[in-house]
């Protein structure tokens, strides 16, 4: 990361919040800001430890599920900055500030005005598949409603195909 | 009130009045504590529903009183225009914000605002 560019900085700070609503234990205060969510603290570290920052020096290791949860990060949003300002908004919009999807979805897309529609779709999706976990009810609703449209895939296939 | 009327006044006498504005008190607010990592004009416009005309002109002004820098930069191939609040900005935005918080009869986080 090098801090003098203002990119770099949006991916660390939203990457650290990502990461701190995924479990990872992280010291760092979040607050929302025109920028979306914002630590004050992490920007004071990035500053003083610049040298460090830049060539990823730590004396900290990460457990194995917390490789695996920066592991999917990566997959996901790719260290886009756009898609990572979208998906944190968005999930301190549900977390923090407990709003509805609809109504995270609503403010995301007028506070982030100036990305497309089809921009802060992918960041909505890129943070629900991050952070979603599918509860028992959730996994039913799901595999109904898969059914469903099994079924009718299935009635569809064989109206096509059975002998007139 | 006599304490305070007297502490008012001195205070009043202290503070840039063009910037006792909405739009210009929210900017200073919105940036103070991103200091110099700062918000572009994009974010800052959608952010405080504020439209081109009104957030640049005040924008200029805030400049023009040092209160504000603004760099170029660059996000996805994108040339952007960063705004940071300089340290003037920020020992006026102490002053103001401490005069009102007084004018308010705000004590630590409350403030007494209920008539």
């Amino acid at each position: 990361m090098d801090n003098e560019r203002y990119e770099h900085r949006i991916i660390a700070q939203k990457t650290v919040f990502l990461l701190k609503m995924k479990g990872i234990p992280l010291e760092y205060g979040f607050n929302l800001y025109v920028r979306g969510p914002y630590s004050p603290l992490l920007a004071d570290h990035y500053y003083a430890h610049s040298d460090d920052m830049k060539h990823f020096n730590t004396t900290e290791t990460l457990e194995a599920t917390e490789k695996e949860s920066v592991r999917q990060l990566l997959d996901l949003f790719g260290n886009k900055a756009s898609l990572l300002e979208i998906g944190a908004t968005y999930s301190y919009l549900i977390t923090t500030c407990h709003l509805s999807a609809i109504d995270a979805f609503r403010t995301v897309k007028s506070m982030k005005s100036f990305y497309s529609t089809e921009q802060i779709v992918r960041g909505v999706n890129k943070a629900k598949q991050y952070l979603f976990v599918a509860s028992v009810e959730d996994k039913r609703v799901m595999d109904s409603e898969l059914q469903m449209w099994q079924r009718a895939g299935i009635k569809s296939l064989w109206s096509q195909h059975a002998p007139e | 009130m006599a304490d305070d009327l007297l502490s008012i006044i001195a205070g009043s006498a202290d503070i840039n009045e063009k910037l006792i504005s909405r739009v210009r008190l929210e900017i200073l607010w919105a940036l103070s504590d991103l200091r110099e990592d700062g918000a572009t004009a994009r974010q800052l416009k959608a952010g405080l529903n504020l439209n081109d005309g009104v957030l640049y002109s005040n924008l200029k002004k805030l400049e023009d009183f040092g209160y504000l820098r603004c760099q170029k930069t660059t996000i996805e191939g994108k040339e952007l225009e960063l705004y940071s609040i300089t340290s003037d900005g920020i020992t006026e935005w102490r002053k103001v914000r401490t005069w009102l918080r007084k004018l308010l009869g705000c004590e630590e986080d409350r403030c007494d605002i209920t008539e």
